[in-house]
């Protein structure tokens, strides 16, 4: 075998494993590590949430700055549960599951009677404006609650029922679109685009209201993380 | 016939006592819905919804709001911290259609503020006769997931109203129903009302006090950490403390983070003995886990870099006012005694 052929079958033994690991990559994975500041647990009443949401679930090992997804940003309050919001924003998130959206997991704590555990893991796909965005913006929302599967809410005597979210854009994604330009985040534009909706549909929120401690900006590959730490609450009547 | 008298009145007193066991059943079934753990929740006073009378709504829309009555609160009343007010339905439901992916939710509030929320949903849309499943979740009895024997069952639901949710004067009490994905709710029979109950929503307090003056880089500093229940004669059980600390800036000198209390019953008392690694502000949580609610307290340790830490002792600051008293005591003492020996001594006069 010539020394040139030799290289190009190297080169492609190379270009193989690299297409192989980002092939295998989770969707809307991220090279994101949350900065030690922006990183921390939110306590309301004797509930807790960590305030940025995981790529896994399987142990304690997940809670880790460099397993973090995207920051919470959003809260849904006072007459909140997941498949109502869900279903509340469908006009303008209709798509959910399947290609269009995969899981990513909260960690949270609401304490009730009869609520011998701690703090739960609780997963989403959540809900995206569009199903394969090519060429433009999808705006992605998961919602999270603490608790068992059908306890898809959380109360206390402040927020009531409620339930938070994180939120962010994505663009070409390779499961749908491979060949272009792939690009997520720009949490605050997605934030604000759903107070935005939240408010077209009749409903009362207030943009940065709430401060959630996950201030962080920068540029990490294909993800753009941009967030002001500042959550937007949204009532729900 | 004197038997036949006897008789006769005996028959008398059973025939009334029957009547009036019957009347008082059907007046208290019909007048109020007891709250379920009146006795437990040390129940002061209630005021019903429309007297007690059960009320029947049928939505004629997807979304639709009952009135269910007006609550006089106190001129002074508030949410805790020593009277709570809770809100107590009887729910009779009947549900017309249930589509699979379609769902009911019945919530009520006082004052806009939400302080009860009924989910209705099929239990399985790919079951061959699927039934009606309802959830709740409330700060009496926590979460419930029933499955319904048909599409009518009878629900009870408690819950601690919200802060936002008790206002002096009169506020308006509403019930809200909403149903999405083409389900359809017949009607909904409601009775209840709110009772003022001593008893915290919050049942197990916490105190956490450090003890010594300043936290130092490399030497131990104790926290002691008190748990009890609120109420009296309450007893908790599984009950667990957990510290919760940034992993590199402190690490506990004996023992475990997690520690099981078990059965409480009265105030007990944790000691965690912590060593700072590195100096600044840390943070260290203390969450406690029960049957019933576990608070979370936070705490903020502020500790010293070492070669601070000869200063920031109690002792050695004494010492050092000391030392610095008495060197200046002698300064000025040596001072005067110049000054007083240069008096002694002929002043050099100028002349011009």
């Amino acid at each position: 075998m010539s020394f040139p052929t030799k290289a190009a079958l190297i080169g492609l033994f190379v270009a193989c494993l690299a297409t192989g690991a980002a092939l295998s990559k989770p969707r809307g994975a991220s090279a994101v590590t949350a900065n030690a500041g922006a990183y921390g647990i939110v306590y309301i009443a004797e509930d807790a949430f960590r305030n940025w949401d995981f790529h896994c679930e399987s142990s304690l090992s997940c809670v880790d700055p460099t397993n973090v997804d995207w920051p919470m940003s959003l809260l849904f309050w006072n007459n909140a549960e997941i498949d109502k919001v869900k279903n509340l924003l469908s006009s303008n998130y209709p798509f959910k599951g399947g290609i269009c959206a995969s899981d990513q997991h909260a960690r949270l704590k609401d304490s009730g009677p009869n609520d011998t555990a701690y703090y739960h893991w609780d997963k989403d796909d959540g809900i995206k404006s569009i199903c394969c965005p090519e060429g433009e913006y999808a705006n992605h929302m998961r919602l999270y609650a603490a608790g068992d599967l059908n306890h898809n809410q959380m109360y206390n005597l402040y927020w009531r029922y409620y339930v938070i979210a994180s939120t962010h854009k994505d663009m070409n994604e390779p499961e749908c679109t491979a060949g272009l330009p792939t690009s997520y985040g720009y949490n605050e534009d997605a934030e604000y685009l759903a107070y935005l909706i939240w408010g077209w549909l009749g409903h009362y929120g207030v943009y940065d209201q709430q401060s959630w401690a996950n201030a962080q900006n920068g540029d990490y590959g294909v993800h753009h993380l941009r967030n002001d730490g500042s959550a937007t609450t949204l009532e729900v009547q | 016939m004197r038997f036949r008298r006897i008789g006769f009145v005996l028959g008398a007193c059973v025939v009334t006592l029957i009547w009036g066991r019957a009347a008082y059943a059907v007046r208290s079934g019909a007048s109020l819905p007891t709250l379920l753990t009146r006795s437990a929740y040390r129940v002061k006073t209630s005021q019903e919804f429309k007297n007690g009378t059960a009320v029947t709504f049928r939505p004629s829309r997807p979304d639709q709001t009952f009135r269910l009555g007006d609550i006089e609160f106190p001129p002074a009343a508030q949410q805790g911290p020593r009277l709570w007010y809770i809100g107590y339905l009887a729910l009779d439901v009947d549900v017309f259609r249930l589509p699979a992916g379609g769902s009911i939710y019945i919530s009520a509030n006082t004052d806009r503020a939400t302080f009860d929320m009924v989910k209705i949903i099929r239990e399985s849309a790919a079951a061959e006769r699927p039934r009606v499943h309802w959830s709740t979740f409330d700060l009496v009895r926590g979460h419930r997931d029933k499955v319904a024997a048909g599409k009518t069952f009878r629900l009870r639901t408690e819950n601690y109203l919200p802060y936002a949710g008790v206002q002096p004067g009169r506020t308006p009490a509403t019930l809200h129903v909403e149903q999405f994905g083409g389900a359809k709710l017949r009607a909904v029979t409601v009775r209840g009302g709110i009772a003022r109950s001593s008893r915290s929503p919050y049942a197990i307090s916490l105190r956490v006090r450090y003890l010594g003056e300043n936290a130092v880089v490399g030497k131990p500093f104790t926290a002691q950490v008190h748990v009890a229940p609120k109420a009296e004669n309450d007893v908790l059980r599984r009950v667990a403390v957990s510290a919760q600390y940034p992993h590199g800036a402190l690490s506990l000198r004996v023992g475990s983070p997690l520690r099981q209390v078990g059965t409480l019953r009265r105030d007990r008392m944790l000691t965690y003995e912590f060593v700072a690694h590195t100096p600044g502000k840390i943070p260290i949580d203390f969450v406690v886990t029960s049957t019933i609610n576990g608070p979370v307290g936070r705490t903020v340790v502020t500790v010293s870099p070492a070669h601070t830490a000869w200063l920031s002792d109690r002792r050695h600051q004494t010492g050092l006012l000391v030392l610095l008293l008495g060197g200046l005591f002698v300064a000025g003492g040596a001072t005067i005694a110049r000054q007083r020996a240069r008096g002694d001594a002929p002043r050099a006069i100028s002349q011009a």
